[in-house]
Parts: C-alpha cells; structure tokens; sequence
C-alpha cells in the first residue's frame, strides 16, 4: 500500500465537446457503429461454436428451466440437437477432452 | 446470476445489442443500462432491490447536500451522517448475529441466559461492494474531487451498475461519471481486450481456481492434523492461487463486459505474486480495495497533519486489521490483517533504516553508491522470496474457518512428516504456471489485443469460441459461487 500517494484531485478524462467538429463527431460515430457489428460478429460465431460443441451443455441447462411449456419445448428440441450433434461428430469433443484433463489429474509422480 | 453462464451470455447479448442501439440517445440509455442492473441484482434476491436504491438514495442526497453548503462544519456533518447510513447497513448485515452470539457467549460465563433476538440475517450480495462506492462518492464530493451529480440516473447507475456490482471492481465515481457525459464509444482494441479478458477471467475461475480447491486446497484444510508436510505447503501456496485466480478472474470478466460496453475500469490485479515487497504486493493485488482503504480509511486515521514515525506505522497497521476483519467477525481474518500490517510496518522501518545507512555511506565516500547488478538482482530475489511466503502463510489463517484449524496446520506444518499424498504433477503445473505467468510484461493481454484486433471478426469468434469451449470442457459440471461473494 503506498501511503504518500499524492492528494491532488484526479483530472478527469477529457470530454469530446461541442468544440470536436460535426464531422469529427460522426467519424466517431461510424467507427463505434463498425466496432460494435465487429463485437457483436465475434459473440455470435463464439456463440454458434458452443451451440454445435457444447450441446450437451444446452441439454443440462434446458433441464435446469423451472417446470413449464419453455422448458418442456427446449428439452425435446435440445435433445434431438444433441442427437444429431452426436451423429455427426461435434459432440464427442467433450468428452476426448474431458478424458484427457482427467488423465492428467490423475498422473502422479 | 453468475458470470460463466448461459443465463449470463444471453442477457449481456440483449444488454449489448440494446444498449449500443441507444447510442445515439443518451438517457434512454442509461436507463436501459439501470434496468439491466437492478434485474442482473434481482435476479439473485429480488428483496434486496429495495436495499441497493435505498443505499444509492442516501449518498445522492448526500452528494447533493455536501456540495450546497458552504461552512466545512456543515458539510462534514453530513458526510458522518452517510457514513453512519452506510456502514450501519453495511455493519447490521455483516456482524448483528456475530455480536448477538458474542454477547450470548460473554452473559454465559456471567452465569446470565438470555434469548436473543438472533435474526438468521442474509447478507445480501454485494453489499460491501456497492457500499464502498458510495462511501467514495460522497467524500470525494467533500474533498472536490469529484462533481456531484444531479442526475439520479447516473448516481443510481453508477452504483449499481451490473458488471462491477456484486464482487468489484470498486470504481471511483471520478473514473465513472465523466464517462457517461461523454458520447459512447466502443474502439476496435477495447473490444478485443474485453474479449481477452472475459476468457482469461473464466480459465482462473473455472479451471485453476476450482481443481487447486477440490483437489488440494479442501483436502489439505479439511483435516491438516493428518496432512503430509509436502501437501501442507502446496496447499499454503494453492489457497493463495486459488483465491488470486477466483477473485481476479472475477475482475477480468467484470472489466471485459464493461469494456464491451464502452466503459474503461482500471485494472484489479496487476500480477501480485510478482511483487518484491509488501509494499509493491498491496500497490497490485486487488488494486481497487487497498486505495479504496489507503483513501478513506487511513487518511481518516491520519487525519488532515501529515504524520511520521510510530503514528504512521500504527496507522498502516491499523487499516490493514481493519481491512481483515472486513472480510468477517473471525479473529481468523483479524489476525490475517495483523500478519500484513505488521509486514507492511517492519518493511517500512527496515527501508527507512537501510536508506538512512546507505545515504551515509555515500557521504563518507563522496559519492552516491550504486548496487551492483548482481546485488540488486539478489535482493530482488530475496524480496520476492519474503514476500511470497508472507503472504501465502498469512493466508492460512484466511482459509481456516478458525483459529483452532490454523493453529494446527502450523502445528503439522512445523512435524516436517510425510512428504505428499494428494499433490499431482497437474496440480505443480497449476501452481508453477499461476505464479510463473506473473512474470510475464504487465502488458503482455493488451499487446496481444493489439495483434489480435487485425483479425476478421470469425477469425477472432472462432478463437475465442474455441477458448471458450476448452475452458468449458475442462471446467466442472456447474458454476461454483466466486469466493468474495461471502464478504
């Protein structure tokens, strides 16, 4: 802990103002637009990756729904998706490396 | 609801999409932003809402109040009567049931019983966290550090905003406010850093931190009086581990979600088990805490005179058992903070001594002296050495849920028997690699950021998917709740 920091009010960080011109301001503007579709592109194709990966995962959790229609409807359909997951590959993933971590806890010296 | 989870990922989704939809309109943003955070904490208790807007409540009107009046008297009157406010919910919550059975043990030896009215209180989640920051807000008002807002929107939102609200980062109202004056702007390397972040934060939390706790850490403290010597200080230097990976994963997620949402929060841990000294140790591991305490707590002890000499090091000390018994009404955690503060304080004498004989060995030569690169390296090894095991000791008595548990893992500590029965090969490589990655450049996540920010957005989805998709196969079934949920 460095108790003689200095006491001085911290400066606060510098604000885009009416004095940034308009096309400054709407540069800005299209670069958070571009960055945000960039962000949201990410999230999604992560999003997809663990949906055909990890659908023993979506199983689990439909499972964990409170009872209702919601629920009922997502364990069929989260159910043939890990059939088919299983059928064409994706989903033994899992398991090979569930397995190897294990072989891995449980080498000794 | 907890970070690594479905539950979450969906909702951050809506809040992300919505909220950069919103960019244009400034208020109805923070609104949506404020929604999120009261569902985000009502998802977990939906009767603590009324607690988390009565606090905000409280240190807005304070705010308010503080920068209205002109005599400093008046201003400080109502700066204590916050602090009352906030530390008497924060006090209620934490220790009523602790002094409740403390005063039934006390009357006992009296010879007096007495029912109690033992009230079996929750602590509401987060409860430390969003204190705290009120608390800052409304002394920096006081020290014009800081603007009051007058906005409640913004104070509201400040407090409870959802990604640092149940765990921290403690965020400085000086840090946050300006932020949600200003146009939201999300850059290109922002994002790739929240994204670095949020995996790096869930492989700590779910990985390293959960197989050091099942696999050693519990075990080991379990029943130390049986434990072998090699096992009991793995398991001093793991609990470290897994506490730093727990705590700081926390952070890392908090920060990459607030930063995908165009908020910059400084850093909470800055590669602590790194440091050479008790002093460089607290300016890195949980970096928000120990300045929210240097900042508050010990310049309140000090007072407005600048001090030297014993007074300065009772005052260190004293913030830093504060700081312990913080953490819970165990003298468990009071003792931690001793061990630290003693430290801390010894540490500073010692400098200030060899300072002191050093400045005069220049004078007598004629010359300031100037280490030898070898002897500076050794006393940078040394230092390290010192202040590892310093902390990793202290944190024994952290762990042990009392001190009859500490006790006797020094007691076994000290046999030197036996030399490991559940220490792995897997469990050195987590250990070696937590503490020998801290040693890589303090930078090394925002230069990777940096590299990576030139990938396409599949190419950087299919890495951090794939990221993702390892730790989560790796991890355990579920989520188990993060350790600094309980303070």
């Amino acid at each position: 802990m460095d108790m003689a920091a200095p006491e001085a009010p911290p400066k606060e960080p510098a604000i885009a103002g009416p004095r940034d011109s308009a096309a400054a301001i709407a540069a800005a503007a299209r670069e958070t637009r571009a960055n945000v579709r960039y962000a949201g592109g990410v999230m999604a194709v992560a999003f997809a990756l663990m949906l055909v990966f990890n659908s023993s995962g979506l199983k689990s959790y439909a499972r964990d729904l409170p009872d209702g229609w919601v629920a009922d409807t997502l364990i069929v359909q989260a159910d043939r998706w890990h059939a088919l997951m299983q059928a064409i590959g994706p989903a033994k993933f899992r398991p090979a490396i569930h397995e190897l971590l294990e072989a891995l806890r449980n080498a000794d010296w | 609801m907890l970070f690594p989870t479905l539950d979450f990922a969906l909702f951050f989704a809506a809040v992300f999409a919505l909220g950069w939809a919103l960019r244009p309109y400034a208020e109805p943003r923070k609104w949506l932003l404020l929604a999120a955070s009261y569902f985000f904490y009502g998802y977990w208790d939906w009767r603590f809402l009324a607690l988390l807007a009565g606090s905000s409540t409280v240190n807005y009107l304070a705010g308010l109040a503080v920068a209205r009046l002109e005599g400093d008297r008046a201003r400080r009157r109502v700066v204590a009567v916050a602090l009352v406010a906030n530390l008497g919910t924060l006090g209620f919550f934490k220790y009523y049931d602790f002094f409740l059975e403390s005063l039934t043990d006390f009357l006992l030896k009296l010879g007096l019983e007495r029912d109690m009215p033992f009230l079996e209180i929750l602590l509401p989640i987060g409860i430390s966290f969003f204190t705290f920051q009120g608390i800052s807000y409304v002394v920096d008002v006081y020290r014009r550090h800081v603007k009051p807002v007058a906005s409640p929107v913004d104070l509201f939102l400040y407090i409870s905003f959802f990604p640092q609200l149940v765990a921290g980062p403690i965020v400085r109202g000086s840090d946050f406010l300006p932020q949600l004056r200003k146009p939201p702007a999300l850059a290109r390397g922002s994002a790739v850093y929240g994204f670095i972040l949020i995996a790096a934060g869930m492989l700590k939390k779910t990985v390293v931190a959960h197989y050091l706790a099942v696999d050693l850490v519990d075990p080991v403290f379990a029943d130390p009086t049986v434990a072998a010597f090699g096992d009991l200080v793995a398991a001093q230097y793991a609990y470290a581990i897994q506490v730093y990976c727990d705590f700081s994963g926390y952070s890392d997620i908090a920060i990459g979600t607030a930063a995908l949402l165009g908020f910059r929060f400084k850093k909470n841990f800055d590669r602590p088990f790194s440091a050479t000294s008790m002093q460089q140790l607290w300016q890195r591991w949980h970096i928000s805490l120990s300045t929210w305490l240097r900042d508050y707590l010990y310049r309140a002890l000090r007072g407005r005179r600048r001090e030297a000499g014993w007074r300065t090091y009772r005052n260190i000390f004293l913030t830093m058992v504060i700081g312990g018994l913080w953490h819970g009404a165990n003298w468990t955690f009071v003792i931690w903070g001793a061990i630290l503060g003693g430290a801390l304080v010894l540490e500073r004498a010692i400098k200030g001594r060899v300072r002191g004989w050093w400045a005069r060995l220049g004078n007598n030569r004629g010359e300031t002296p100037m280490p030898s690169r070898a002897g500076s390296i050794a006393a940078a090894a040394a230092g390290w050495f010192v202040t590892f095991h310093t902390f990793t000791l202290a944190a024994i008595f952290f762990r042990s849920p009392d001190l009859d548990v500490a006790i006797s893992y020094f007691a076994q500590l000290f046999a030197f028997s036996g030399t490991v029965a559940v220490f792995t090969p897997f469990l050195l490589l987590l250990v070696a690699g937590s503490v020998g990655i801290q040693f890589l450049p303090g930078n090394a996540l925002e230069r990777s950021a940096v590299r990576l920010q030139k990938l396409p957005a599949l190419g950087l989805g299919l890495i951090f998917g794939a990221a993702l998709l390892l730790i989560e196969f790796a991890g355990p079934e579920g989520v188990a709740p993060f350790v600094y949920f309980q303070f």
